[in-house]
């Protein structure tokens, strides 16, 4: 592909462009940026708006209620214009997303924690699912590339990552919260490690220091929390790339004669119907946006979705079932504190062993409480419990409950590795659409047995580390339905095109010209949070595309 | 109109006795009531959410005339949607009240100001040392180059 040279534009309304990407989340982000600075002309189509920090509820009194509603991370409960709707009937696990600018880490807590060396070799070590295609050495000059864009935070030396570059800023305070946690950890003498976040501790980027207000999942009104409107976009404008906001893009448009993607359809803001032309189309609409995408987009060619001849577009759906254990303690924790991003992490039980009765393992997260209407996000001190008699939860109980709880509490979060089944998918709903009429996504997805022993394995275990940090009551939620933060796997990366949708570099196999560079591609799930992979493998993906842009087959 | 102003002063009696019932005097906290939970803060809830309103009005409706306790218990098990509304609006003026944020210690979602270069505890009590001590945990690639 002859990029446009430095500074590229598209002058006009869907005048045809190098590279569209349909998405500005943080893989979409990532491309846009690079491939503008590089000299490509870059057009991002992305069905949100810019975030305004003005808006975000943080820093207001009524933080606590709104986040239950037009701050909730389901698009379901927020049901905002700009959201699609998602049937999820048959779903044990609710999809989490958020439409803007920097896509769902508007809303994310900021784990900073990359997919670990053996997360890219299960197959080889385990036995079990798939290796990537590339490894964790491979990956890691874009880690720490992305790690200096966006102004991680963190102790260099953790003994669960092999040696690396330290983090751009120092670690963020783990504040009485994070102590009490590693207390316990100490006493048993099992890993623990201060939280890494994507939120800096010094101005760094067009970030704020992150003021610790705790409200990083509503958004931070601090200009703290690391997204890429702020980090990213500033400089893809900057090198001439475009961006059209509330463009919902309902098809990737093809050539069967040349077997060649041209561009792209959206509705705009105004329902009317535009044309993108490109001469390469990469789709970030994140684990369920991609799939639905490329299923919308059949044609005569690929009666069952574009680039889907593998039949593997839309399956192998991965949410990381999520459990979590709430401590009380005896002393004041000042648990509403942040960041909301994990405190203090562990990666003790990160790898297999068959006698637990499950493979593959889970990363710990200790977090904040939240406030005192106890539901703050999608965990929090739970304090109102509505079964039973209403004197049972309200009244003077009530009273006692926020005494014992509220700032008294601290709360362990399990991100356990999800493994790939073909029979956890996404298609296209039958009747629902979004309020311009496309076809929604429909999920079908059970939590494995393997999934489950694995929870109920790492709450025992933190159970333990709890009451040997001093708990005097504990609390577990079990399976949560509300955090399916983390969508991977439905359009994944492989060497053979009968296994795989897309290559390792996200191009797809089908179609020489389209490219999937966000966590759909991914074959595995690894038991962290993924946003430093997806940017990381976006990178590399991205540098990819530059470096070989001579040879790429553009329409 | 503002969604506040759809209450009428009966349905206003009406939620002040539920929430009174919900969060009653005790101790050194104030039951509902004293701090206007029923009044500006019930206000300030519903223009932040308004889609809670539709419940609420039935729940208030369904409770009208009716014992407190006797009313929210038949609501709880009658009409989940109005129940959690009335519960929430309740527990959410309470709690925004900056009296009783007083009262359980809570300033809020403050900002917590901190020197970011200052050496942490744990880096001087041991504690990060005997986790070094113990060497690298993760398993390394079967492939790695050198």
């Amino acid at each position: 592909m002859a990029s446009s040279g430095s500074g590229a534009r598209a002058r006009r309304h869907g005048e045809e462009v190098d590279v569209c990407i349909v998405g500005a989340g943080p893989s979409g982000s990532v491309a846009a940026r690079y491939l503008a600075e590089a000299g490509f002309s870059v057009v991002t189509l992305e069905q949100g708006d810019w975030p305004d920090a003005a808006e975000f509820p943080g820093d207001k009194p009524e933080f606590e209620l709104v986040a239950q509603k037009q701050w909730h991370p389901n698009p379901n409960v927020r049901d905002r214009d700009r959201d699609y709707p998602i049937n999820t009937d048959e779903s044990a696990i609710n999809p989490l997303m958020y439409a803007a600018v920097g896509g769902s880490t508007t809303l994310y807590a900021g784990h900073w924690t990359p997919f670990m060396p053996s997360d890219f070799r299960v197959r080889t070590l385990d036995g079990i699912a798939d290796d990537w295609p590339f490894t964790y050495e491979d990956l890691l000059p874009s880690l720490e590339a992305m790690e200096r864009v966006v102004g991680v935070s963190g102790l260099p030396g953790n003994p669960a990552y092999p040696p690396r570059r330290a983090f751009p800023t120092p670690p963020l305070p783990i504040g009485k919260c994070g102590m009490k946690a590693a207390e316990g950890m100490d006493k048993l003498g099992w890993h623990w490690w201060p939280g890494t976040n994507a939120m800096p501790s010094v101005p760094y980027n067009g970030l704020n220091p992150c003021a610790r207000r705790g409200t990083c999942m509503t958004g931070c009104p601090e200009g703290a929390k690391s997204t890429a409107n702020i980090t990213l976009w500033p400089h893809a404008l900057k090198d001439g790339a475009r961006i059209v906001v509330g463009a919902r893009v309902r098809e990737i448009t093809y050539d069967a004669e040349r077997n060649r993607v041209t561009g792209a359809t959206y509705i705009d803001r105004n329902g009317r119907e535009r044309h993108q032309k490109a001469r390469t189309v990469i789709v970030c609409g994140n684990g369920i946006g991609t799939p639905r995408l490329l299923l919308l987009s059949a044609c005569a060619a690929f009666p069952d979705g574009l680039a889907n001849s593998s039949g593997l577009v839309g399956k192998r759906l991965m949410m990381h079932p999520f459990s979590a254990v709430l401590g009380v303690f005896e002393e004041d924790l000042e648990s509403w504190r942040g960041p909301f991003g994990h405190l203090i992490e562990s990666n003790e039980f990160y790898e297999t062993d068959e006698k637990r009765g499950f493979m593959r393992g889970a990363k710990w997260g200790a977090m904040p409480a939240g406030g005192p209407l106890g539901t703050t996000g999608f965990v929090g001190s739970k304090i109102f419990d509505e079964g039973g008699r209403v004197e049972d939860s309200w009244g003077t109980n009530l009273h006692d409950l926020v005494d014992r709880r509220f700032g008294h509490s601290m709360v362990w979060g399990i991100i356990g590795e999800d493994l790939p089944e073909e029979s956890n998918r996404v298609s296209l709903d039958p009747k629902l659409t979004d309020t311009d009429g496309i076809p929604a996504p429909k999920l079908d997805y059970t939590v494995s047995e393997n999934s489950s022993n694995m929870l109920k394995f790492h709450v025992d275990r933190l159970l333990e580390a709890s009451l040997a940090a001093g708990a005097i009551e504990t609390v577990v939620v079990h399976q949560v339905p509300d955090t399916g933060w983390h969508l991977l796997g439905t359009a994944r990366m492989g060497d053979d095109p009968r296994t795989s949708v897309v290559d390792e570099w996200g191009r797809s196999h089908d179609v020489p010209n389209l490219f999937v560079f966000d966590a759909s591609a991914f074959p595995t799930s690894g038991g962290v949070n993924p946003t430093a992979t997806i940017m990381s493998v976006s990178h590399r993906q991205t540098m990819h595309m530059i470096s070989e842009r001579r040879n790429v087959e553009a329409a | 109109m503002s969604q506040a102003s759809r209450l009428s002063p009966e349905e206003r009696a009406t939620f002040a006795g539920l929430a009174d019932l919900l969060i009653p005097r005790h101790g050194r906290m104030p039951a509902a009531t004293e701090v206007g939970a029923h009044e500006a803060l019930l206000d300030q809830v519903l223009v932040h959410r308004s889609d809670i309103v539709d419940d609420l009005l039935r729940g208030l409706a369904a409770a009208q005339g009716a014992e407190p306790g006797e009313a929210a218990n038949r609501l709880s098990q009658s009409d989940a949607a109005a129940f959690n509304a009335v519960t929430l609006a309740a527990s959410a003026a309470y709690y925004m009240c900056d009296e009783v944020r007083a009262l359980i210690g809570y300033p809020g979602q403050e900002k917590a100001p901190y020197d970011p270069h200052e050496t942490p505890v744990y880096l001087t009590n041991g504690m990060i040392e005997r986790l070094v001590r113990r060497g690298p945990i993760y398993r390394p690639t079967p492939d790695a180059h050198d």
